[in-house]
């Protein structure tokens, strides 16, 4: 019996058919779900969107859903996951640390578990989060957690979870959600 | 005409006779400039339809119907006559709509039952486990890892992606993590699959 320790805190943010929808889901380091919070679906107007301009996403995303979110999660996570390069910077911003952005990788693995290869975009590497898998490229914000205090995290989480699939489970919570809107 | 003017009627037949030439001439413009007759829109009737019981207005501008008298050409008992009355448009009230309401969203809670209840998936990953381990007499079909083995309570082989939905017992403290293998035997004719769990090594 061991005690579990980590927590990992999921940020999901989807456009689909002009709607916007926000989940966050905390899971222990198995991937056990301790918390999942979700927004109703925001559809814009015509008029919203031509008033909006370019800005409606970014505020869509930052200022409503985003911000909502966040206050609702009760549990703080040790590290927070998101896989959209528009939420990683937004998320730093509101004072979201430590925070990542993690992407399945079509790369050969590398040699050994724990190994690292910076990447040429910034703040991004790839890292062999485990033996039998292709490499996972990490990405932090400016000012983000450094490549050593991520990787020891990441490597255990990664013993006893895939560190990717909690977005699979959001979306298809999500899309559980809607069809429960559907059917009332 | 003149001998003067018959030579040259006959110096140009001869020219076309033989030379095939055409006498290309400038058309002389007239000095008059074209006259631009300015007309006045504002100024024009609206139009009438004749033989029309009741007066139809086919054409009128806002701003002369206060003036004008709309009236049938037409004789006799035909004849009908309208009066067009002057509404001003500032007296008419507007109403004022919103066409932009602040967004506002909460979070909101999804059922705890509902979401344990959703499956966890592990992809196949035999792909990456290359030269590494080759078993006996036997094929590595599907490799799933990392899973808790004392927590999964129920999976489930999806056939349609290839991936094993593991369901997970919330209450488990356990953490030790494994491998789980799919192999065919190939001396097993009556059972040819066989499910083999691994321990992860502390790598």
């Amino acid at each position: 019996m061991e005690k579990v320790t980590r927590t990992l805190g999921y940020i999901l943010i989807e456009e689909e058919k002009e709607r916007f929808q926000g989940a966050a889901m905390i899971t222990d380091s198995r991937g056990i779900p301790l918390d999942f919070r979700y927004t109703d679906p925001v559809r814009p107007t015509r008029l919203e969107r031509v008033l909006y301009g370019e800005a409606l996403e970014i505020y869509l995303r930052e200022e409503i859903l985003l911000k909502n979110l966040l206050k609702a999660v009760e549990i703080r996570p040790h590290l927070w996951l998101c896989r959209d390069r528009e939420l990683l910077q937004p998320l730093a911003d509101q004072g979201v640390h430590p925070v990542v952005m993690i992407e399945q990788t079509g790369y050969a693995p590398l040699e050994n578990v724990g190994q690292t290869q910076p990447q040429g975009e910034g703040a991004s590497f790839l890292l062999q989060a485990d033996p039998v898998s292709a490499p996972l490229r990490v990405t932090t914000p400016e000012g983000g957690p450094g490549v050593d205090d991520l990787v020891p995290v990441l490597l255990e989480v990664a013993r006893s979870m895939e560190l990717v699939e909690p977005f699979v489970r959001m979306r298809r919570a999500l899309e559980i959600v809607g069809e429960d809107r559907r059917d009332d | 005409m003149t001998t003067e003017g018959r030579f040259s009627a006959l110096t140009s037949r001869l020219a076309r006779f033989f030379a095939g030439r055409v006498p290309v001439r400038q058309l002389e413009i007239s000095p008059r400039p074209p006259q631009v007759t300015k007309l006045n829109a504002l100024r024009a009737l609206p139009s009438i339809s004749r033989l029309c019981l009741e007066p139809r207005v086919r054409k009128a501008r806002c701003l002369e119907w206060s003036r004008l008298a709309v009236k049938t050409s037409a004789i006799g008992a035909l004849r009908c006559e309208a009066a067009c009355r002057h509404v001003p448009f500032a007296g008419k009230e507007a109403t004022v709509r919103q066409g932009v309401r602040p967004f506002s969203v909460t979070g909101r809670k999804f059922d705890e039952k509902r979401l344990r209840a959703l499956p966890q998936e592990r992809s196949n990953r035999v792909r990456y486990l290359g030269d590494r381990w080759r078993p006996q007499g036997a094929s590595v079909l599907a490799l799933f890892s990392p899973i808790i083995k004392d927590s999964l309570f129920k999976s489930a082989l999806d056939k349609r992606t290839g991936s094993l939905l593991c369901w997970m017992d919330p209450a488990s403290r356990a953490t030790d993590p494994f491998s789980l293998l799919l192999l065919r035997r190939r001396d097993a004719k009556d059972q040819p699959l066989e499910w083999l769990w691994f321990p992860l090594s502390g790598e």
